[in-house]
Order: structure tokens, then sequence, then C-alpha cells
């Protein structure tokens, strides 16, 4: 039973996940044409319906799978077909350890609504994204390709430099919640600071909210850090080659790591799936007043807010993709190493002297 | 757990042969992180998380992905790759080399016993190897940060250089 | 749960992939591929330190490992600067032509 309730877990989340990432499409036409004063997509249409252009994503996904799966002549054949599948896997398995909700209570059995709890949390997270680059490099180089190659290369280097910094903004946080297994941060963050301010990631700690913000969108290689895909220069780079589902995994793996970077965000600084003055059992007001909920209906609320919180980060991640034009290359290392970086460091020395002073 | 450790280490050993035995150095180092992911699976076999998330996180996901980048750069072709010839000598230390091995496992061979059970449910966490690294070994941790400071600076006046 | 290994399995492993990577040493040409042969070596010898962890249920050999990730780091960062030099100098990346002193 216990078994059968974590493939159950396990298979909500992918499902959930898989889902995001295609409606995230389009989300992103629908809100980049409202950027630039269109209508946006909104002719594919089932008896005349077309629903908003929502039925869009299906289309596209039949589009992808009818097309010729092309392998270019010179390319090595294995890598290039396992590359898309490299750059997949380690988003999905990321979300395994992020903590969608306190725990369920049905009768008498307590359900986790998080599928692992490790203790070495977000350090996890860290590892797989980081291998995420490899999907990049392989499709990139195995292609054959002389824009793919640039586009991988760029891509390696991009990832590399982003990593460090994406470590070190968050050290910070860490010495304040003294722990780094994604469970605890967000109970702790449920606290309140003088009874009334909940003690949420943001207010603690907000230079490393924002540094992690800027290293994440880089991580994710969408304008305006998109150097290895940059079409006006290098064609699209390590996807250049790519066509049919397998260009449509490694699109897949972009919009599923909008959502990974949203949940992440709301994990570590707006509280994960908590509710300002929400406890076990109903509202406790810092001004005395007491709402009583039951218990599932409190669960219930908590990934509503969860999901709520995701949704408004990968709202605001496809805006910034279309606010901004794309940095140049140099401009990108350069910010990486001597703008973030070093702020990262000078946060962490200033949370360490300010922890010292008030402990 | 126990077909885990078994099913890792023919996979390390695989890719392992993998990274000496191919002509294209890119190859070799797609086996070098499968070699070094493997090896972090036996990590979390013998209960070190921390470090086999350290494993993943910095020698697969920064050191080989250098690797790569720098086999990317210099991209070879076929005809700079160095010809890779049998000598006599190279006979000879293979021989030497087998020896080596052979006499390192049977010293290995003495030691029979099972690993113990592990009653301790913190062995491997992060807490617990933070708090070694900064009381019992933190001589070792500043001599390895000027390790790694003089790399950099060595790294820089390397490549910096203007060749004419 | 992992009662069941014995110790001279890991101890083995961890010859073997050693004596691989004092192969590659040894044999191979290609400067880039030597590299690659020492971070092998570098973690047979970070496997027996887990190894022994285990066996003595005394948590000093995993900081041991983790020096020896960083001092990978260093080694693969110069190694890899003498990589491009080389190639930057001779136009080949190949060990036994790069004996002269002073490049």
């Amino acid at each position: 039973m216990d078994f059968l309730i974590e493939v159950i877990k396990v298979f909500v989340v992918a499902i959930m996940l898989l889902n995001m990432a295609a409606i995230l499409t389009w989300v992103e036409r629908k809100e980049s044409a409202l950027v630039q004063d269109r209508v946006g997509p909104n002719r594919a249409s089932i008896f005349g319906m077309s629903l908003i252009g929502l039925l869009h994503p299906v289309a596209d996904a039949i589009k992808m799978i009818m097309k010729e799966d092309f392998v270019p002549q010179h390319a090595n054949r294995f890598l290039f077909k396992i590359a898309p599948a490299l750059a997949v896997f380690p988003v999905f398995v990321v979300f395994a350890v992020i903590p969608f909700g306190d725990v369920l209570q049905i009768g008498e059995r307590v359900i986790k609504l998080q599928i692992a709890d490790l203790n070495v949390g977000i350090l996890y997270i860290f590892a797989l994204s980081s291998l995420a680059v490899y999907g990049v490099i392989i499709g990139g180089w195995a292609s054959n390709n002389k824009y793919s190659l640039l586009g991988g290369m760029r891509a390696a280097s991009q990832m590399i430099s982003y990593e460090v910094c994406m470590g070190v903004t968050l050290v910070g946080l860490f010495m304040i919640f003294g722990t780094v297994e994604l469970d605890d941060l967000v109970r702790y963050q449920g606290e309140l600071i003088g009874g009334w301010i909940p003690k949420w990631g943001i207010l603690v700690q907000p230079i490393s909210f924002f540094l992690f913000l800027a290293t994440a969108m880089a991580e994710n290689k969408r304008i305006p850090f998109d150097l290895p895909e940059g079409d006006s220069e290098i064609v699209a780079g390590y996807h250049l080659e790519y066509s049919g589902f397998r260009f449509g995994m490694f699109f897949l793996g972009e919009y599923a790591e909008i959502v990974v970077i949203s949940a992440l965000v709301t994990t570590l600084f707006f509280g994960g799936w908590q509710i300002p003055y929400l406890y076990g059992n109903g509202f406790h007001f810092p001004w005395g007043a007491e709402l009583a909920i039951v218990p599932w209906a409190v669960s219930l609320l908590q990934v509503g807010s969860f999901s709520i919180k995701v949704l408004f980060f990968c709202w605001l991640l496809v805006l910034t993709r279309w606010t901004f034009p794309r940095f140049r290359y140099d401009q990108v290392m350069r910010m990486g190493w001597k703008m973030i970086l070093p702020l990262a460091l000078a946060n962490i020395v200033v949370t360490g002297i300010v922890l010292l002073i008030f402990n | 757990m126990q077909i885990a450790f078994y099913i890792a280490a023919s996979l390390s050993v695989l890719s392992a042969l993998v990274v000496i035995s191919r002509r294209n150095p890119m190859h070799s180092a797609l086996g070098l992180a499968l070699v070094l992911v493997n090896v972090a699976v036996i990590f979390v076999v013998l209960g070190g998380h921390f470090l086999a998330a350290m494993q993943i996180l910095i020698y697969a996901g920064a050191i080989v992905v250098l690797f790569v980048f720098i086999v990317m750069l210099l991209n070879l072709p076929d005809s700079a790759l160095p010809r890779e010839r049998i000598t006599s000598t190279k006979i000879l230390s293979f021989g030497l080399i087998l020896f080596l091995v052979w006499k390192l496992i049977q010293a290995a061979g003495r030691r029979v016993e099972d690993l113990p059970v592990l009653n301790d449910p913190s062995f491997g966490e992060v807490e617990r190897v933070g708090e070694l690294l900064f009381t019992d070994s933190v001589l070792l941790f500043e001599l390895v940060s000027f390790l790694l400071l003089g790399a950099i600076v060595g790294i820089i006046a390397l490549v910096k250089r203007r060749v004419a | 749960m992992t009662g069941s290994i014995p110790l001279s399995h890991i101890l083995t492993l961890s010859a073997v992939l050693f004596g691989i990577g004092v192969c590659g040493f040894m044999v191979r040409r290609n400067a880039l591929i030597v590299l690659m042969s020492i971070e092998l070596m570098l973690n047979a010898a970070s496997l027996s330190f887990m190894g022994a962890s285990r066996f003595l249920l005394d948590m000093s050999g995993h900081v041991y490992v983790l020096i020896i990730i960083t001092v990978a780091a260093a080694e693969a960062g110069v190694g890899l600067a003498i990589a491009v030099l080389l190639r930057r100098v001779l136009g080949t990346v190949n060990v036994d032509e790069a004996k002269e002193l002073k490049g």
C-alpha cells in the first residue's frame, strides 16, 4: 500500500509537470502576443471550438510526432539520438525533492506531499541540474555542424559559470535556516518574525533572491541568456540539426525547467506551500482571531498556494523573455564572474557577521 | 543495495575501459562521466550521500564538462590525434601494471569481513561532514584552498601569455 | 542493508580502476586521455577511502574524498591549460612530442 502511494505520487507529479510544460508553450505564445499587441494563436480547433488557442500545444505535439526523425550524415548516430533524453531526464527527476504540500491525512494514514525527503536536499537538485548540460553539449557535438558545436561550447561555458554562482547565492539562506533539506526549509519559513511577519526567504535574504533568479534564468538558457541558441548568430545552436520529437524533447525540457525553477524559487524564498498564519487546524491570526478548517481542506489550500506561487513565477519568467534583448557573450561571462559571484560572496560575509552579532 | 553495488561496479569498470581505449577524446570524456556517476552510486550504497552529491556536482558536472569543453575547443581533426603505437616498453609496462593490480587484489582479498551494519542514521550526512571539515581537518581545508588559489594563478599565467 | 558486501570487493574494484587508470596513463599518447586516466586513479583512491570509512564507521574518510575532489579540480584545470598550450605551440596534443623544456 505504501508502495502504491509512492507510485501514485510519482505519476501525479510527472503528469503535472508534463502538462504544465505543454501549457506553458501556450502561455508563452499568448503572452508574447500580449506584449506585442497581437491576438496570438487561435486557429487550431475541434468542431469549431478554438478554446482561446489552448489546442495549439496538442496540434504541436501531433505535428512533432508525425515528422521525420532525421539524423544528419556524418553525425554520431548513438550520441545524436540519446542527447535529447539526457537533456530532459535531469529536469524531471529534480522535482522529486520539492515539497508541494505538507501532509495529507486520509483516515489513519498520513501521506507526505513530497516524493523523497533527502538529507542532501538542494545539493541533489544542483547535482542533477549540473548533469543537464551534457544533453546540450552532446547534442551540439554529435550533430557534426559548426553552428551546433559553437552552441554546445557556449552552453558548456555558460552553464559551468552560472552553476558556481547558483550554489554560492544560496549559501546565505542555508546559514540562516541551518539546513539544506527542502522540507525543513519550508517549515522554518512558516515561523513568524515578531509574531506578525512570516519568515519567508525573500525577507531574510533579498539579495540572494535576485541573484538566484538571475542565475536560474541563465541556467535555463532563455532570452536574455539564450547564447547557446542565439537564432540570429548561430542559427539555432545545439538543436539546429534536430527534427521531429527529438527537437520536441529539447523544447519540452526547456519549459519543464521553467516550472522547476519556479518551484525552486517558491520553495526557497516564498515559503513553499506555507500560507501565513495557516496551521494544521486552521488560521490563527496575530490579532487573536481564529478560523478553524478541517485538515484535508488545509492540505488542499497549501497545495493550492504552492501552485499559485509557481504559476506566478512561470508567468514572470515568460514575461522576462519577451521584455529583454539578448546579452553579448562577453557580457554574460562578465556578469557571471565579475558581478553576481562577488555580490554573492559579499552576501555570505554580511550574513555571517549579522548572524554572529545577533546570536 | 548489494545488487546496486555490483551493477555500478561492473558498469564503472566497463566505462573506465572505454576511457582508455577510444581514439576520440570526446568518447573518453563521456566514458569518464559515466565512471563518475557509477562511483557516485557506490558512494550512496556506502552511506556517503553528501559525497555522492558532491561527486556528481563537482566531478561530473564541472570537471568533466571542462574536459568536454576543451575537447570541443581544440576540435582536433582525426589527423591531429596522436598515433597510438604498440611498443615493447608499452607491453612491458602493461605487464608490470597487471602484476601491480594482481598484488593489490591479493592484499584486498585478506579483508573478507562484511561491512558492519549501519546503525547510525546520521552517517554521511551534510552536517557531520561539515563538522569534521571545520574542526578536525580545518588545516587540510585551508591548505587545499591555497592549492586552488595557486592553480587559478597558474592557469591564468599559462594561458594568458601571448604566443608569437 | 549493505551488510552483505565484503570490504575486499570494494578494495578490489578500487584496485582494478586504479590499474586501468595507470594503464591509460602509461600507454596512451593523447594528453587529454592521459589527464582523464589521472582522474580514474583519483577516483579509485576516493573509492577505497569511502569503503574504509564505511567499514570502520568513521567519517574522516569522507573529508579526504572531498579533498581529493578539490585536488582533482585543480589538477584538471592546470592540465587542460597545458593541453591547450600544447595544441597552440606544437599543433598537437601528443605528449611524446613535448620534449623541449622551453616552449
